[in-house]
């Protein structure tokens, strides 16, 4: 087990590597700069080129990406060209609510998702089990943006149940507890978007693989000694139908910590979706590598995770 | 479950329903659709987002007042000597920045020859050209820049090598004043790394920046001591807001103003329903069609007005921009001091540029509906911009107007930076783009001959390679003169001849729309684009 887990672990630098060289490459050809899209038609061309050259915008490509590896093995991921402020200490500040809003809709998600998969399940072709199905199949079908500004018309617009964007109430001048609530209610809505469409998908993983594995013989067989249905369901058929539910919402974790673009926009939550929808825009390059750097690792790393649990879920399952 | 369901159900009514105030009294929220960057130092902002914030927090010598002409405001009186070379503002007495040091000229000089210092890494360093003495400070041979003078504690004199025409706008409107006891301690070159205290901007301005959270919002608090007087409001807040959701929380409260960009004449019935005030400032610019004038075929003068005479350009404001705008006929939007009278209007007339395509040499086939010159059939590529919705529109519509008389269009739609490099090569046969004008009427940036470069070298301004003796002279004769009302007159003529010469087709120009609560009483907004937003946001208030 130790020795798989430190190979995995070393695979991810080249891989972080080989990522750093394509994104690296990608942006520097997309056209444009960072000066082109915002700046004020006031400053002369002669102007725009003296900014460009102080960043180092017309060094050949290669020593552009020496000069960036060089530092940023030393741990310097540079500077933010338009913030102008180091990337680490802008990436921070845009991770931390990116993980909040995250981590809070996927336990969300898997706390509504997998029971109801599994009562959806078990009582296969009930009224229940047809409405389940109708709406994971509209939260699979319906784009998260749409599903956003429905949710906005409805709960905040009309029924004015929540506030519309941002992460608080801005000038109110709230401390403790009561900054903490209405922090809470502005993370609700971006909060029941993105759960609403993870649920969905869950659902229907649990729901499949929890029918596939009630056929066994060995469910029959718990059943045929006389073991109440709760226990034969919950837990002699959940645990082995998790297994390809846990993939789903480890990769999903790898995808959530590089943010969900749409759902941070529409909400205006700052963060690494915003971020990096921002800095592809601004031409931000040292924002962007870093940005791919970050979000490569946590996919690897979610991938990893998923492997290990796969160990304690299913015991016949050993890494050597 | 049922538990659950309820607990959760419980508490989610309770947060709810716990009801957060929406907007809390004398705070006025502004909605902005991209976040600030961070870089608010008047000499390094670029980024259009930033200017919301140096333009608030700083103040200049000159402003523009509610008839759009400039008035005092850190300077009680300006002057120029005759020859229009020597420039001298006093200060008022008694102006403060927020941390209390007295404002005095020598952060009037300092904020000035910031950008010719020889580290400066700035994007503003044109700005000071025409002052005397320049050239060897920027090279770093003077240590003081010769053209610039402290007289006495209020009263700077900045000297020009020539005529400086544009002198009170320059050193009145564009820089903004910021305090050289802060400042000098950082080096120059290194201001930009100096993050937190770009951060933390002092300025004179009647609200002082008190917090910056990048990606959410700005505060401003009011500056009791400001020299206008105290503001009446505590706080304005700049908040990051989506474009979708921005009506959606103007009309909650959320917010009490956004800056919309064109709006649709059912949001503008919508905004008014909801008491909301629309607010158009004109713009001194214009969206055009540059065709490629070193192009044989578009060098004729006849083709191009032909191509204006088939354009319907009344149909652009009328159906896309719904009202909220104006056929151009030049330059100047017809709210501008140099707007000419007498213009040819070009009106949409199909017969019209028949006839002229046909004194200019080119055989319309009727029968075929096909335009040939030189014995083949006419057929040009369309390159424009994406993001700008109307810009997009007008592509199609002017395919269809010029096939209308028999040329055929193809349309290439592109990223906006990679077209403008592109055009600026000259390589392009049709183009649409918009312009920017200088506030004080000159236009040598874009029609002047000696700003045209070489082709391959993109630094020229004057990139549709139009030259006019004519024109130069005019332009030329405008540089040498302050009195206003020569100005207007030379202008005008300027005007009239591009009207008549037609280097573009221009298209329309169109207003900057600021849409606020119509509880916000005190208010005015003179009439000059972006430089006055905040125009005595001292003197504003809430009605109840």
């Amino acid at each position: 087990m130790r020795k798989y887990l430190i190979r995995r672990i070393l695979i991810i630098i080249p891989v972080l590597f080989g990522v750093s060289i394509v994104i690296f490459a990608l942006i520097h050809l997309a056209p444009g700069d960072p000066y082109s899209s915002m700046i004020d038609p006031n400053f002369t061309a002669e102007d725009r080129r003296n900014l460009l050259e102080a960043i180092g915008y017309y060094d050949p490509l290669p020593v552009k990406y020496v000069k960036w590896l060089g530092r940023a093995i030393q741990g310097d991921l540079g500077y933010s060209i338009t913030y102008k402020e180091p990337v680490l200490s802008v990436i921070l500040r845009n991770f931390k609510n990116t993980v909040v809003l995250s981590l809070t809709a996927l336990a969300l998600s898997v706390l509504m998702a997998v029971p109801i998969g599994v009562i959806s399940a078990t009582r296969k072709n009930t009224i229940f089990d047809y409405v389940v199905t109708v709406f994971s199949f509209i939260g699979i079908s319906v784009p998260i943006f749409f599903l956003a500004m429905l949710l906005i018309k409805f709960l905040s617009f009309d029924l004015g149940l929540f506030p519309i964007s941002g992460m608080q109430t801005i000038g109110s001048g709230y401390s403790g507890f009561m900054k903490f609530l209405d922090f809470v209610h502005h993370l609700m809505l971006p909060v029941i978007a993105l759960a609403l469409v993870q649920m969905a998908q869950l659902m229907r993983y649990t729901r499949s693989s929890m029918l596939e594995v009630i056929m066994q013989d060995y469910i029959r067989t718990a059943r045929a000694k006389g073991l109440k249905e709760r226990l034969v369901i919950y837990k002699h058929a959940l645990r082995n139908a998790l297994i390809p539910v846990v993939t789903v919402i480890c990769i999903s974790i790898g995808y959530l910590m590089s943010g969900a673009v749409l759902t941070e926009t529409v909400f205006v939550w700052p963060g690494m979706g915003t971020l990096v929808y921002q800095s592809i825009l601004n031409r931000d390059y040292p924002v962007v590598v870093s940005c791919a750097l970050v979000m490569a690792f946590f996919i690897l790393i979610a991938n990893l995770i998923a492997d290990i649990l796969y160990a304690f879920i299913d015991p016949r399952i050993k890494y050597e | 479950m049922k538990k659950k369901l309820m607990l959760f159900s419980i508490s989610f009514l309770l947060i709810s329903g716990l009801g957060f105030a929406a907007g809390s009294k004398n705070v006025y929220r502004i909605g902005v659709f991209h976040s600030p960057t961070g870089v608010f130092h008047p000499a390094y902002a670029t980024h259009s987002y930033d200017f919301y914030i140096t333009r608030f927090v700083f103040e200049t010598l000159l402003r523009y007042g509610p008839d759009g002409k400039l008035e005092p405001n850190l300077a009680k009186e300006w002057s120029a000597s005759k020859d229009g070379t020597v420039f001298t503002f006093v200060l008022r007495d008694g102006i403060k920045f927020h941390d209390g040091t007295p404002l005095t000229a020598e952060d009037v000089k300092y904020s000035i020859e910031y950008v010719g210092f020889p580290d400066y890494k700035g994007a503003r360093a044109s700005f000071i050209n025409a002052i005397k003495g320049v050239k060897e400070f920027k090279a770093g041979k003077t240590k003081d820049l010769k053209g610039i003078k402290v007289l006495d504690k209020n009263t700077i004199q900045i000297t020009t090598e020539k005529t400086y025409s544009s002198g009170f706008l320059r050193f009145g409107i564009n820089f903004e004043i910021f305090p050289k006891h802060i400042w000098e301690k950082v080096e120059v070159g290194k201001a930009q790394e100096a993050t937190d205290l770009m951060r933390q901007p002092i300025g004179t301005g009647p609200f002082k920046m008190t917090e910056y959270v990048p990606d959410q919002y700005v505060t401003f608090t009011r500056f009791d001591d400001y020299w206008e007087g105290a503001p009446k409001l505590d706080k304005i807040i700049l908040v990051k807001t989506n474009r979708d959701t921005a009506q959606a929380q103007l009309f909650r409260g959320e917010i009490d103003q956004i800056y919309p960009g064109s709006i649709r004449k059912t949001d503008a019935d919508q905004f008014k329903a909801h008491g909301m005030v629309i607010s158009g400032v004109p713009r001194n610019a214009y969206q055009y069609m540059t065709v490629n004038l070193t192009k044989k075929p578009f060098q004729d003068k006849r083709v191009r007005q032909a191509i204006a005479h088939a354009l319907n350009r009344k149909g652009v404001v009328d159906n896309f921009l719904e009202g909220h705008g104006e056929v151009s006929h030049n330059p100047y939007p017809s709210t501008f001091w140099a707007h000419p009278e007498g213009m040819n209007e070009y009106k949409y007339s199909r017969d019209k540029a028949l006839e002229l395509f046909k004194t200019a040499g080119w055989n319309y086939d009727a029968g075929k509906n096909v335009m040939y010159l030189d014995g083949k059939p006419v057929r040009f590529q369309l390159k424009y911009s994406k993001g700008n919705v109307v810009r997009e529109k007008c592509a199609v519509l002017f395919q269809q107007n010029l096939k209308d008389v028999g040329i055929k269009i193809d349309l290439k739609i592109m990223e906006f930076g990679v077209m403008y490099d592109e055009v600026k090569k000259s390589d392009y046969e049709i183009a649409l783009v918009g312009q920017g004008s200088e506030n004080d009427g000159d236009l040598s940036k874009f029609y002047y001959s000696d700003f045209i470069k070489p082709i391959g070298d993109n630094s020229g301004s004057n990139w549709i390679r139009y030259k006019n003796p004519e024109v130069d002279r005019l332009i030329d004769e405008g540089f040498r003169t302050l009195d206003q009302d020569k100005r207007q007159t030379l202008y005008r003529k300027i005007g009239l001849l591009l009207n008549e010469e037609l280097p573009v087709i221009y298209i329309y120009h169109w207003p900057d729309n600021i849409v606020f609560t119509g509880k916000l009483k005190g208010r005015t907004i003179p009439p000059v684009a972006a430089y006055s937003y905040y125009y005595k946001a001292n003197k504003w208030y809430f009605a109840d």
